[in-house]
């Protein structure tokens, strides 16, 4: 991995007595995507904050691009998104564009070429003169990316960036964001969504005040010792309760028509087939390729369940 | 060419992008131009102590050549309008109904013994103070004119005819800048953060001083023209005399200014919410009017709360722009309301400083 440019180490801090970041490592390389997973109130915003040096973490270090926010031309290379619009809404879109420009001490010309690029990566030629509060979800979020890259940053923060965001919309904007991601930019992006975890290059779990998993996408959606078949037929409920008791099958998740099954590495589609001979001659039986939403609330709902 | 300092920029951003949000929002045009006026129309005519047309009883039981000057002198005053009745008791069942406001009783034997006796309705406390004042002083400068010649002067300075707008109209102008500046700055910073702004622009070269600078000065300007117009409507729509100086009501305008921005900043790092700052600016401001002599002396009121009132901007900033108007003081004779305006400006832009992220 190349030379991180954001990097914390064993970050903690806490509200009062309340903990919410215990430890916490992780670091992005350029042109990597880090997704910060986790439910509300695990403490992403937190850990973006401290990212960004709005809040002192109680221990641990921050550095981006090898430097610490006590040098204040830090700010000038990074940009972050925070959760919400975070823009004037009384102000047009080219008039958001411009003062962000003026904030990073653009020239009138590079403004103007800056914001004439931005415009047509974001698709929003035709809305300049639009105000920012009359535009759509989607548009605003591609306006808030627009304002955020006017620094050209080598580090970007992203709180969340797409909630409340339709997805056609979503999509859009994470074409844009692979466009900035093949420019280097090291980006940690904090959701909710574990199908946004899925677009990133590496995912962090945020859970009980630490980075509980860390991986990619397909390495944390598959689970060790276990890999996923999928059984299906027309007749596939009245066969659960024989699933379960198959020799290697640890789990099932019916769906419809269809039952998820969890099975031993040593169990693989052959065996499976001809053990279901003895059960239904139609059920029919196929690999399936992990999904790190279904892996994730399935093993919160084991862990759950193992709780009591 | 001149290559301007890349912080003056960012100010100038800052500044452009606050006067852009302010022109815009029809509210903000509204709250900085309407409340000083209707501010000032309620102080300079409908807030007054002053005593016009009120109904008197007149109980006259001498009707000598005496008591009908005496009457006359009171008639020819716009204060009064005399009700005349023959008996006392009509007189006092008058004024338990409220149809007068006092009585003046001129004795049978008020040739041989000349007292007269005045009643007024204590119920309503201020007016029964002014019009025994105004009563007596009539009554004395008339009986003055009959012969054993008494010679009273009065003289009054500074208000001649005692105008309570006069009074009134310059506090009007510190009262009206004080509520709009500390609103102005409160709402302003706090707007940012429930935009998400705040958040956003201290992750960018932008120096919290900047910051300061580019919320504070705007409403400081805002400040300026509220006193302007004050100024023009007190001195061309109310004919209130300004005998001072505009450089000593300027210097003391600006720390007024300091301290009130300072106080609108230091409640902004206090709330998240613009609802929850208009309500802090409502409990700020309403000890800072009552502590200030705007209405109530500030000797009149106990010794503790009269060392509070050192802490208020406001106390202060009363003496120049009522001396402006009225006593024509120059900038020489505010060093010390110019000290405390600046101290309290300091002290309250520092703490907020240390407060605002």
């Amino acid at each position: 991995m190349a030379e991180p440019i954001i990097r914390l180490h064993e970050v903690s801090f806490a509200y009062g007595d309340e903990l919410v970041l215990q430890g916490v490592s992780l670091a992005v390389a350029p042109g990597e995507i880090y997704g910060l997973v986790g439910a509300d109130g695990a403490g992403k915003s937190t850990l973006l904050r401290i990212a960004v040096g709005q809040l002192r973490p109680d221990a641990g270090e921050v550095t981006v691009l090898g430097q610490s926010y006590a040098d204040p031309t830090l700010r000038a290379r990074v940009a972050y998104m925070p959760q919400g619009f975070g823009l004037y809404p009384d102000l047009s879109v080219q008039e958001n564009l411009e003062f962000f420009a003026d904030l990073h001490g653009l020239s009138k010309s590079a403004t103007a070429v800056r914001i004439r690029d931005l415009l047509a990566r974001t698709g929003m030629q035709a809305f300049t003169d639009r105000r920012a509060g009359k535009l759509s979800g989607g548009m605003m979020q591609k306006l808030a990316l627009a304002c955020a890259l006017m620094s050209d940053p080598r580090a970007m923060f992203l709180d969340e960036p797409t909630t409340g965001v339709d997805p056609v919309s979503r999509r859009a904007f994470w074409q844009l964001l692979s466009g900035v991601r093949a420019e280097g930019v090291a980006i940690l992006y904090a959701t909710a969504n574990l199908d946004e975890a899925e677009r990133c290059d590496r995912v962090g779990m945020l859970q009980d005040g630490g980075i509980r998993r860390e991986g990619t996408p397909v390495e944390l959606a598959r689970v060790e010792g276990r890999h996923e078949m999928a059984v299906s037929g027309p007749r596939v409920r009245e066969a659960l309760p024989a699933l379960r008791n198959l020799p290697g099958v640890e789990l099932v998740f019916p769906r419809g028509r269809t039952a998820t099954l969890w099975v031993t590495d040593d169990t693989d589609a052959r065996t499976l087939r001809e053990a279901l001979r003895g059960i239904d001659t139609q059920l029919a039986v196929r690999e399936v390729y992990p999904n790190l939403q279904e892996t994730i609330l399935r093993q919160l709902a084991l862990e759950e369940a193992a709780r009591g | 060419m001149m290559r301007v300092p890349v912080g003056l920029r960012r100010l100038h951003a800052l500044l452009r992008k606050e006067f852009m949000l302010l022109l815009r929002d029809p509210r903000m045009r509204f709250f900085v131009v309407i409340p000083p006026i209707i501010q000032l129309v309620i102080f300079g005519f409908a807030a007054t102590y002053d005593v016009r047309f009120a109904a008197i009883g007149l109980v006259d039981h001498a009707d000598t050549v005496q008591t009908r000057d005496l009457r006359a002198a009171i008639t020819g005053t716009t204060h009064y309008r005399l009700e005349r009745y023959t008996a006392m008791a009509a007189a006092e069942q008058a004024m338990a109904v409220g149809e007068i406001r006092g009585i003046v009783v001129f004795p049978p034997d008020f040739v041989r013994q000349p007292r007269i006796q005045i009643v007024v309705d204590g119920s309503d406390s201020n007016s029964a103070q002014v019009i025994l004042g105004q009563l007596a002083r009539t009554l004395q400068q008339a009986a003055a004119r009959e012969p054993p010649r008494i010679s009273l002067a009065f003289r009054n300075w500074f208000n001649p005819n005692l105008e309570d707008r006069w009074y009134f109209v310059p506090g009007v102008m510190a009262t009206v800048v004080l509520i709009a500046t500390v609103s102005l700055t409160a709402m302003g910073v706090v707007r940012e953060r429930e935009l998400g702004t705040l958040e956003r622009l201290m992750v960018t070269p932008l120096g919290r001083l900047e910051f300061v600078a580019g919320k504070l000065l705007p409403v400081a300007a805002i400040g300026l023209f509220d006193v302007a117009l004050i100024l023009v409507i007190a001195i061309f729509g109310f004919d209130i005399p300004f005998r001072g100086s505009f450089l000593a009501l300027f210097v003391g305008t600006s720390l007024y200014l300091l301290s009130a921005l300072g106080i609108g900043l230091l409640i902004s790092s206090y709330v998240g919410t613009q609802q929850q700052a208009m309500l802090l600016v409502f409990f700020a401001i309403m000890p800072l009017v009552i502590l200030s002599g705007f209405a109530f002396p500030i000797a009149n009121m106990p010794e503790p709360v009269q060392w509070a009132t050192w802490l208020n901007p406001l106390r202060y900033y009363l003496v120049i722009v009522r001396d402006a108007f009225l006593k024509g003081s120059g900038l020489l004779d505010y060093g010390f309301e110019f000290l405390m305006m600046g101290v309290l400006g300091l002290v309250s832009m520092g703490l907020s400083m240390l407060r605002v992220r």
